[in-house]
């Protein structure tokens, strides 16, 4: 065992050694994305940019909470020139590893989503509930906030937990912003109800697959179950929802920086914004696009508006909050 | 030797000192915070029981079905081998998945079983996560049993047998003692793996608490973890196993019987009365804990509708990922065999000198080892990129850096199981190659190491698989060009493409079988009896 193996694979080590990472010849360089998108998105943009500005793009892909561990870890020789949708709180709880800029078509950006420290909206997302149509009647469906505290939904909800993951954080954040003083008595029930999961991808899933009833969740999660013909529906809170920004950022000191800004006034582009909204299920930043005709118009149910620098500098103590529900069930 | 000991002590400082950089100061404050809480103190408690009961269901599975396949004729014995090894290609998330569609709430063979009369509980909870896993740590169990089964000298059993004992007392009294290194050791893997191991918990666990799925979520928080309370959280985790390397330790020490296995036992053909039940329980047992696996292949050829599974069947999910698998099919298997050979030779001689020159030196470097093995792999994969982004080492984005990364998180494979291994040889053979004038490298070579190699097999096949299965520090590490198929598949599960992600677990579970299968087939005509 030991003869035959050997030799072939320490050749094998020094060729990886070797090989320098090979580079194809782009007229206009290259840029290094990290990016949270569903690589069907990514194999259908990356090609549309590279042909517009004859820019090679080296996408890495991970989850989100991975992608800002990663960059927050390179700090001192960054990798990335740009994080590409990733949820605002992340990018706003790491902002000092971002550079400010300011893209080209800035003024038509939406000022509502203009909130981020160093980094900008790229899409705007919703905050829903995802019910299983199998185990619940339209009747006995949540329809606000506070219905998640009903005795019938205890240990049938599913949620991703709220020190973990930037989405859940905004969903606890849009309880207190809605409920003001009485927030953390109506979101302590709640989060008693809670099954916590340790992703938040796998939140709309247990719902589609009849483990949970109901769902917490972001509403391009839910719309892709809803897409696929899942027995699943989307529930507006009628108390109120947050329509926030994921958030696209130019990374401080990166290798590749104005390829990286030309990336971001590309992403940003009405162009770009127009088939976001075809093909992703999520919403426009820019005033001059209209969201896709598959989902109701913001109009359609009551938006509530979002502090990003009250949910990120009250973060430290909203998670202890929380954990301190939870360590005292 | 001393060319190999800088390069790991290097590999050991470097994190080492990474892990603190990221963690900052370091008070008791945090000590006191977790042990005066109930919460906590309540994940120490599940955290122990659940590794507890895990060790027991993995010994309870392991060891009987290395009896009966090292010592009875099977048919198929190298199929059961290559299965019961599978089992430990368990893909991220979706080898949990698997079990929650089979016995979650609404799982179809819960409801099977409900609907013939037969309650059963779900999945979800200690139970739950008990019993998935005994099934997948058993393997550790099972390769080091049969290993240490096949390298013992028959001449004591037979004496046994002159001596009126009846099989069983045979077994108690006398194999049990000779193997009880490697079963020990088998039990310290699956111990420590079932204390480690967060994605489980995670999953199945639900709202049960224990010290892994605290200190990952700690750690992993996407608006930045808290650290100090992550690292403490960690070191009591480490504490924890330490004190069970420690057990094992007292355990084994004065069992150096160092058989001389001049006499391999013979192995028995059954009788017509046991062999039915001793082959169906040996395929019933690689039959459960092929489960996931089976259930994982079947949705592979289901068809989708973005995350959601159709009725029909097809390839659908193989056409959409077969453009990319050729790449990370070969970065797989040439990655984890890098590490495989270096684990290998590194572990094989640091085995050798922890246990043949005990010293405290050697001792602390022992425990040291089963750090990275307890540590999350994505914290590691951090520390990694702080140590090697800057000048003078930098080995962000090469292959070098996963390697090295796998590398430092299965060597305590090689090293536990070459350890239990020495334990059996006698020491009397290698003093008797020197007192002949053998040098102490040649000795090791011609003497030690051939009597040590089912134990270094059993070492290197629980590395190899581990490490092809590596998913927590490789997609904090991996680049365009060093993407693996564990890294495909978790991506796939985060879009929520189950189809896909069912269909590229089935390749990597397809690929891994046929190489495993391949090594015990070779193995296997070489004369001796690795498995």
């Amino acid at each position: 065992m030991f003869a035959n193996i050997k030799k072939p694979a320490l050749f094998a080590i020094m060729g990886i050694m070797a090989i320098a990472p090979a580079n194809l010849v782009f007229a206009g360089g290259k840029v290094v994305l990290y990016s949270a998108h569903k690589q069907a998105i990514i194999d259908a943009m990356v090609p549309r940019f590279e042909a517009k500005t004859g820019i090679k793009a080296e996408v890495i892909k991970a989850g989100s909470g991975d992608i800002i561990n990663r960059a927050n870890a390179e700090r001192a020789n960054p990798m990335a020139d740009v994080i590409w949708s990733i949820g605002g709180e992340q990018l706003e709880a790491s902002s000092d590893i971002l550079a400010n800029y300011i893209p080209a078509g800035y003024d038509k950006i939406e000022s509502a989503f203009k909130v981020g420290t160093n980094w900008l909206p790229y899409t705007a997302i919703v905050n829903v509930f995802i019910v299983n149509k199998n185990l619940l009647k339209p009747s006995q469906y949540p329809r606000t906030w506070w219905d998640l505290a009903r005795p019938d939904f205890k240990g049938r909800i599913s949620s991703a937990r709220a020190d973990k993951s930037g989405s859940s954080y905004m969903q606890l954040a849009t309880v207190l912003t809605i409920y003001g003083d009485n927030g953390w008595d109506v979101y302590k029930p709640i989060l008693q109800n809670f099954v916590l999961s340790g992703s938040s991808s796998a939140v709309p899933r247990f719902v589609n697959d009849g483990e949970a009833a109901v769902g917490v969740t972001l509403e391009d999660n839910a719309y892709k179950y809803v897409q696929g013909g899942g027995p699943v529906e989307i529930v507006y809170p009628e108390d109120g929802t947050v329509a926030a920004p994921d958030g696209i950022a130019l990374v401080k000191n990166g290798p590749n920086s104005k390829n990286g800004k030309l990336f971001i006034d590309w992403a940003l582009s009405k162009e770009t914004q127009e088939f976001l909204v075809q093909e992703m299920g999520r919403r426009p930043i820019r005033n001059d696009v209209s969201a896709s005709g598959d989902l109701p118009p913001l109009s359609a149910f009551k938006v509530v508006p979002y502090d990003f620098s009250w949910s990120a500098g009250n973060k430290d103590l909203f998670r202890n909050k929380w954990n301190e529900i939870l360590i005292g069930e | 030797m001393a060319l190999i000991m800088p390069f790991i002590m290097l590999c050991k400082w470097r994190f080492g000192w990474s892990i603190d950089n990221k963690t900052g100061s370091f008070t008791l404050q945090n000590y006191i915070d977790i042990l005066g809480r109930g919460y906590y103190r309540k994940a120490i408690y599940n955290s122990i029981f659940v590794g507890f009961s895990s060790m027991f269901g993995a010994l309870l599975i392991g060891v009987p079905l290395a009896f009966f396949t090292t010592r009875f004729k099977i048919r198929g014995k190298s199929v059961i081998s290559t299965l019961a090894i599978l089992a430990l290609v368990s893909p991220p998330f979706i080898g949990a998945y698997a079990w929650i569609t089979m016995l979650g709430s609404n799982g179809w063979l819960r409801h099977g079983f409900e609907s013939i009369g037969i309650p059963m509980p779900t999945i979800y909870g200690p139970l739950g996560m008990v019993i998935v896993f005994s099934l997948k740590l058993y393997p550790f169990v099972y390769l080091l049993t049969s290993g240490a089964l096949s390298n013992i000298n028959s001449s004591l059993e037979d004496a046994a047998e002159s001596l009126g004992y009846t099989p069983f007392s045979k077994f108690i009294h006398v194999t049990l003692p000779l193997i009880l290194p490697a079963i020990s050791t088998g039990a310290l893997l699956a111990f420590v793996l079932s204390l480690a191991d967060f994605g489980t918990p995670s999953i199945i666990g639900r709202n049960f608490r224990v010290l892994s799925t605290v200190a990952y979520n700690l750690f992993t928080s996407e608006m930045g973890g808290n650290l100090g309370l992550a690292s403490t959280v960690s070191i009591l985790l480490i504490l924890v196993s330490l004190i069970f390397v420690y057990m094992q330790r007292i355990i084994i020490r004065n069992k150096d019987f160092g058989s001389n296995m001049l006499n391999p036992p013979e192995i028995k053909k059954l009788t017509r009365l046991t062999t039915i039940p001793v082959h169906f329980l040996c395929y019933f047992i690689v039959f459960l804990s092929s489960l996931p696996s089976i259930v994982v292949i079947y949705n592979s050829f289901r068809n989708t509708s973005g995350p959601v599974f159709q009725s029909g069947f097809g390839l659908d999910s193989y056409r959409k990922v077969i453009n990319n698998v050729p790449e990370a099919i070969f970065n797989s298997f040439l990655f984890s065999a890098s590490a495989v050979i270096l684990i290998v030779l590194c572990g094989t001689l640091i085995s050798y000198v922890v246990a043949r020159k005990p010293s405290i030196l050697t001792g602390s470097l022992d425990s040291m080892l089963m750090i990275p093995y307890i540590v999350p792999g994505v914290v590691l994969g951090l520390g990694f990129i702080v140590s090697f982004n800057s000048k003078p080492v930098v080995l962000t984005g090469t292959a070098i850096i996963i390697i090295l990364v796998i590398f430092i998180r299965r060597l305590p494979y090689s090293v536990r199981s070459g350890v239990s291994i020495l334990k059996q040889i006698n020491i009397g053979i290698e003093d008797a190659a020197a007192s002949l004038g053998s040098g102490p490298a040649k000795t090791f070579v011609k003497i030690t190491l051939p009597l040590m190699l089912p134990g270094v097999f059993a070492g290197a096949m629980m590395a190899f698989i581990t490490a092809i299965n590596e998913l927590s520090s490789s997609i904090i590490l991996y680049v365009g060009g060093t993407v693996t198929m564990p890294v495909r598949i978790y991506l796939s599960v985060l879009d929520g493409e189950f189809g896909t992600a069912a269909s590229l677990s089935t390749i990597l579970l397809v690929a891994t079988g046929v190489a495993v299968y391949t090594i015990i087939r070779l193995t296997d005509s070489d004369e001796r009896v690795f498995l």
